[in-house]
């Protein structure tokens, strides 16, 4: 399961033409403004597992991810909880629901909310947990492999900085909001043109 | 932390809860799913577990407030989606009751008080036909014939998937009812939505030391005084399927609109209402008795040979002829009256009982017939569903429809 070192733009390894035509259309701006760079984690949390002992763990709860036709985009809300008593760092994420996964926030920009990826990707506080939630933090899936719809569950993996993996099972919901819109400003280098802001608007979900 | 709290306040609240199955019925009597119980024995305890081998909503105390939403399958919802359904609204439905807010809740500051919210999931007929599972159909369920009494309107009859939700507080109702419609809108379509209204939580009228009165409807009748008591094994007998197979530990659910003619009521004195149904107003004591509790004595005269409670009087009729003719009365008053005449209002009747053609029917054929209170009430809309079994955590309402 531990795959740190994959490329932090969370990219599948096996990739077919099509899927790589979305990951790149997609993804070609995010990577111009965004560095790679990530902050790596305290030693000690190597190796934890979202299992049956909560008691010294880092696991995710309550994560629902919305509602979207295949070939689309959706996003992974939940929360993030670190009862290890070190800071934790997820430098990327990793599955086979989408073409890529990563890890994204939302952010201000002269007055419009648009998401970008997270630099330095998730940290959670040793003691504390993190939500990821509609309008902020979010993992980002890209290029839906299948229609995604109410009730289906995901999962998804989130990598530690320095090695070890926590899974996330997410149910698919049915949402009116998540209408995040990429970076207008990268949207420009988009050769597609009309570069629609409908990341995960635009598209009908489907149920 | 989050604001969506992971910790179960039930955890701090549960006292008896769920009592294990009791044999044959493989349900227990204490079906009833109040958890615990805090402060003044009298105020009714804010949680109610959604989780339990019956469903909430049923032998729980009559909280103030009902909604009753009835939805139509989208031609799209196949089995596998219907799955799928009934996990997001076990999902929700536990987690609302408990006082937390749904996954996707957008209003979570709404959904910080439980006010005994129970949410009861119910099958209209063509739900098993449409998704491919006629003989998963319950023997109990049975469609109403037509009573010539009936004036049924489409808008507040049928209807493929019923939820009951019922909550001491009519905002945490409305939230809840909407979160659960936008869980559902992706598989069907709201088919009429009904609202209800009881005593408001601590309104009830003391009987005894042990119980309080049944309800007031809009006519002022106390109603629902020989209901089966929650806990007994009449209860038992009389609400909880037996039958066979995946449904043992269900019911089924009668959802009768019936308007109230008030404004003609208002032309009877006190003598003629009570002549009509039987009862006192002020006690609910029948004409023969002078407690609530007292069983009518229909055989009983006056000094002229004529009975005293009339042979047409509504619970003259309505009384059980067979020990099986009997069932669970849990109704809300409605009122929807936008101008001063004709008043729009009446009951929500809602009834529950293992089988609808062994224990409904034959009352409401014998009330179709004759009962003197059929010329102040006409019933306007009509619906029945089955109310699967409850389940446990990790569980789904509905479950045993796709083993």
């Amino acid at each position: 399961m531990t795959d740190a070192s994959r490329g932090c733009d969370g990219l599948g390894r096996s990739r077919n033409p099509q899927e790589a035509a979305i990951v790149e259309r997609f993804m070609k701006p995010l990577r111009a403004v965004v560095s790679c760079f990530l902050l790596l984690a305290l030693a000690g949390v190597a190796g934890c597992q979202a299992g049956a002992d909560q008691s010294n763990s880092v696991r995710v709860q309550d994560s629902y991810a919305k509602v979207m036709p295949k070939g689309t985009m959706s996003a992974i809300f939940g929360v993030i909880t670190n009862d290890t008593d070190a800071d934790v760092t997820f430098e990327s994420a990793s599955g086979d629901v989408a073409a890529a996964i990563e890890l994204h926030e939302m952010v201000s920009d002269g007055g419009t909310m648009i998401m970008r990826k997270k630099e330095g990707g998730f940290v959670v506080r040793a003691g504390e947990s993190l939500t990821l939630d509609p309008g902020g933090l979010h993992i980002m899936l890209i290029g839906l492999k299948q229609d995604l719809k109410a009730g289906d569950k995901i999962t998804v993996t989130l990598n530690l900085a320095g090695g070890g993996t926590v899974d996330v099972e997410a149910v698919a919901r049915d949402m009116a909001n998540a209408q995040e819109s990429y970076d207008p400003e990268a949207q420009s280098d988009d050769e597609g043109g009309g570069g629609s802001t409908g990341a995960l608007a635009g598209s009908r979900p489907v149920r | 932390m989050s604001d969506r709290s992971p910790v179960s306040r039930r955890g701090l609240l549960v006292g008896g809860g769920l009592a294990a199955a009791a044999a044959g019925a493989g349900v227990g009597v204490a079906g009833v799913n109040v958890v615990g119980a805090r402060g003044d024995a009298s105020a009714p305890p804010p949680l109610v577990d959604f989780y339990g081998p019956t469903q909430a909503g049923i032998a729980t105390g009559m909280q103030a407030h009902a909604v009753f939403n009835a939805y139509d399958l989208l031609p799209e919802t196949d089995a596998e989606a219907a799955r799928r359904l009934l996990t997001l609204i076990t999902d929700d439905s536990a987690r609302l009751t408990r006082a937390e807010p749904a996954l996707n809740d957008q209003e979570p500051y709404l959904a910080t008080v439980a006010a005994r919210l129970t949410v009861t999931v119910g099958f209209g007929p063509p739900w098993f036909d449409k998704l491919g599972m006629s003989v998963k159909r319950p023997a109990g369920l049975t469609e109403l014939p037509s009573y010539k009494i009936d004036r049924l309107q489409p808008a507040f009859s049928g209807g493929d998937l019923i939820l009951q939700l019922c909550a001491d507080d009519l905002l945490v109702l409305s939230h809840a009812a909407r979160q659960l419609t936008k869980t559902v809108r992706g598989f069907a379509r709201l088919r009429w939505s009904q609202h209800g209204f009881s005593r408001a939580a601590g309104g009830h009228v003391p009987h005894g030391k042990d119980r309080t009165s049944a309800p007031r409807n809009l006519m002022g009748q106390i109603d629902g005084t020989v209901n089966p008591v929650a806990g007994t094994p009449d209860f038992v007998a009389v609400v909880w399927s037996t039958e066979p197979g995946w449904f043992a530990g269900g019911t089924t659910m009668v959802l009768r609109r019936i308007r109230m003619e008030l404004d003609r009521w208002d032309e009877l004195d006190a003598i003629g209402k009570e002549l009509a149904v039987g009862r006192r107003l002020e006690t609910g004591a029948p004409l023969t008795g002078t407690l609530e509790t007292d069983a009518a004595d229909f055989g009983a005269t006056d000094s002229s040979g004529i009975p005293v409670i009339p042979n047409f009087a509504h619970i003259a009729r309505a009384a059980p002829r067979e020990e099986t003719d009997r069932f669970l009365r849990r109704p809300f008053n409605y009122d929807d009256s936008s101008s001063t005449v004709p008043t729009d209002a009446g009951l929500l009747f809602c009834t529950f009982q293992a089988s609808i053609q062994k224990q409904f029917m034959p009352v409401q054929q014998r009330l179709a017939e004759l009962d003197n209170l059929n010329d102040w009430t006409v019933p306007i809309g009509s619906a029945v569903c089955a109310l699967p079994p409850g389940c446990a955590p990790g569980g789904f309402v509905g479950e045993g429809l796709f083993s």
